[in-house]
């Protein structure tokens, strides 16, 4: 350990602004990415339960005449 | 020498890319997570301050690796661009997608922690050099392959105009790679190279190459994620898909079975 | 062949007015300059040099989309990706003739622009030299990244956003080769280096380009 004291670990020889901020950056980045890959799969898996839906209800057999125009053409 | 090329097909199925990913997906992440914080306690408490620039220098474990990534990442996409071109592989065209946004990222965080790191070291935040703008233009390429995945109408010609850019943006790698050699420049030389010992001791170094492990690691497994997500929606149709994310209520409506 | 360029300059003519637009631009930025920076001598011969290389290069980007939207739209650009001669050639004549329509004509005006913003005398050749071997680099990396944004229907910002990364080099060499001449100091080292990008692009270029065009005609 290069810090005799946690205020030394912060301040870092008064480089402590510097030091922290970019570390700092690099945490948001990773948060950033967390959230983007979270938010990407739901999105996609969305999309993706659309069509599912939409196969479904329009060509699910003797379903064809009950179904209204809404349903056919979302 | 006999080539496997069943080898090279297998990589062009999603289907076997989606479970090959899931089986490497825990593997990278665990790595990725414990790897990069080694690294980041290493070098923010363990490590040395350099004699020179004293506690600053600690910027260098997260900056080295986000700049050899930012060039690299580019270098991978130029890769999939020329595969995309070439042989038609989708799952090329989904790395690109996928790649780009990362490396965008990646790149920005190069930038800006170099520019913190210069303000205690050089005295100023930017200087126009040939590494610092080089990079910079790298950054605006990768931005440039983003805007085409948005901008254009269907995901196929996308790809391929992205893949296109990639093999001519490509060029400006190995003029920020070799910019610190060819011109006179306030950016330092090289820290590591395939043929010299780091001229640093071990204590600095290693913490050092563990990141930029670490670093490669977090690259693989969010693309990786991110590509079984475009897989999820752009195989949709396709029986196993379904089987997996739609079980109840499985319809094939094509023959689209990969 | 033969036929194919004066084609190509005839159908360029016939829309110069098209072509005018960056003429003027260029001619409007670098008067622009003097009015919202300073009219004094000593500011403006120190930026003309790059006041010339960005309006030329802006002005380079400016009618870059009228490459291939005309033969996009009816449908010539398609035929001419079926022609038996190779489609770089052909890419090769059209940014040919394009630059001599659109870039030429910057670097003919350049020295009158040079004089307005002070430039000095002994950097006139140096800035003749490096716009007439920078132009055309402009419009072969224009021409990739009109191609690729030729299906867009407002494709505008995104050419620039492909293509002035792929810029910056040309225009520090210019520049600074101006800026040198201005200083007394040789300006070769950037002019061969501009003239290597020059070779380059020719070589490289229309390949990319042909590429880009084969991609926007069959994604429809």
């Amino acid at each position: 350990m290069y810090f005799n004291s946690f205020p030394d670990f912060l301040a870092m020889g008064n480089h402590g602004l510097y030091v922290w901020l970019s570390y700092g950056f690099f945490v948001l980045m990773l948060i950033w990415m967390v959230i983007d890959l979270r938010l990407n799969r739901k999105t996609n898996l969305k999309n993706a339960e659309r069509t599912w839906a939409r196969d479904v209800v329009a060509f699910a057999p003797g379903n064809v005449s009950q179904n209204s125009p809404e349903e056919i053409s979302e | 020498m006999k080539i496997n090329w069943s080898w090279f097909h297998k990589w062009t199925s999603p289907k076997w890319f989606f479970q090959m990913s899931e089986a490497w997906l825990p593997w990278l992440t665990w790595l990725a997570i414990s790897l990069i914080s080694v690294a980041v306690v290493w070098g923010l408490a363990f490590a040395p301050p350099d004699y020179q620039q004293g506690n600053s220098f600690r910027i260098f474990y997260i900056h080295l690796p986000s700049a050899i990534l930012a060039q690299s990442v580019f270098i991978f996409m130029a890769v999939a661009g020329l595969v995309s071109l070439v042989w038609r592989v989708k799952l090329a065209d989904i790395f690109i997608k996928v790649a780009a946004p990362f490396g965008a990222a990646i790149t920005l965080l190069a930038l800006l922690t170099g520019a913190i790191w210069g303000k205690p070291t050089w005295g100023t935040w930017w200087i126009w050099d040939a590494r610092l703008t080089s990079t910079l233009i790298q950054f605006f390429l990768y931005l440039g392959v983003i805007a085409i995945f948005a901008a254009m109408e269907t995901v196929e010609s996308a790809g391929r105009a992205a893949s296109l850019a990639c093999l001519v943006g490509v060029v400006n790698v190995p003029i920020i790679k070799f910019s610190v050699e060819w011109w006179n420049t306030l950016h330092q030389p090289a820290t590591f190279t395939l043929t010299e010992k780091p001229a640093m001791p071990a204590e600095m170094w290693l913490p050092a190459l563990i990141a930029i492990i670490g670093f490669y690691c977090l690259f693989g497994a969010v693309t990786f994620y991110k590509m079984q997500s475009e897989i999820i929606f752009r195989e949709r149709r396709s029986r196993w898909v379904q089987e997996r994310f739609n079980p109840d209520k499985t319809h094939v409506t094509s023959s689209e079975e990969n | 062949m033969r036929q194919l360029i004066a084609t190509e300059l005839r159908l360029l003519y016939r829309r110069k007015q098209e072509l005018v637009n960056p003429l003027l631009f260029f001619v409007l930025v670098c008067s622009l300059f003097p009015l919202a920076v300073s009219p004094e001598v000593g500011a403006l011969e120190q930026i003309a040099p790059g006041i010339l290389w960005v309006a030329a290069t802006l002005a380079s980007m400016l009618s870059l989309d009228m490459l291939f939207r005309h033969d996009y739209d009816d449908g010539s650009l398609e035929q001419l990706t079926f022609s038996d001669r190779p489609l770089y050639l052909l890419m090769l004549v059209k940014i040919v003739c394009y630059w001599l329509m659109s870039g030429l004509p910057l670097v003919l005006v350049s020295p009158l622009l040079g004089l307005m913003l002070f430039l000095p005398f002994d950097a006139m050749p140096e800035m003749i030299l490096s716009l007439l071997l920078g132009t055309p680099v402009l419009a072969m990396l224009g021409s990739v990244g009109a191609a690729l944004t030729v299906s867009l229907r407002k494709g505008g910002v995104i050419v620039a956003l492909l293509v002035l990364p792929l810029f910056m080099p040309v225009i520090i060499f210019g520049s600074s080769a101006v800026v040198a001449a201005a200083q007394g100091l040789p300006a070769t080292g950037q002019l061969l280096w501009l003239a290597a990008f020059a070779v380059a692009g020719i070589c490289l270029a229309p390949l990319a380009t042909a590429t880009a065009v084969r991609i926007a005609v069959s994604c429809d």
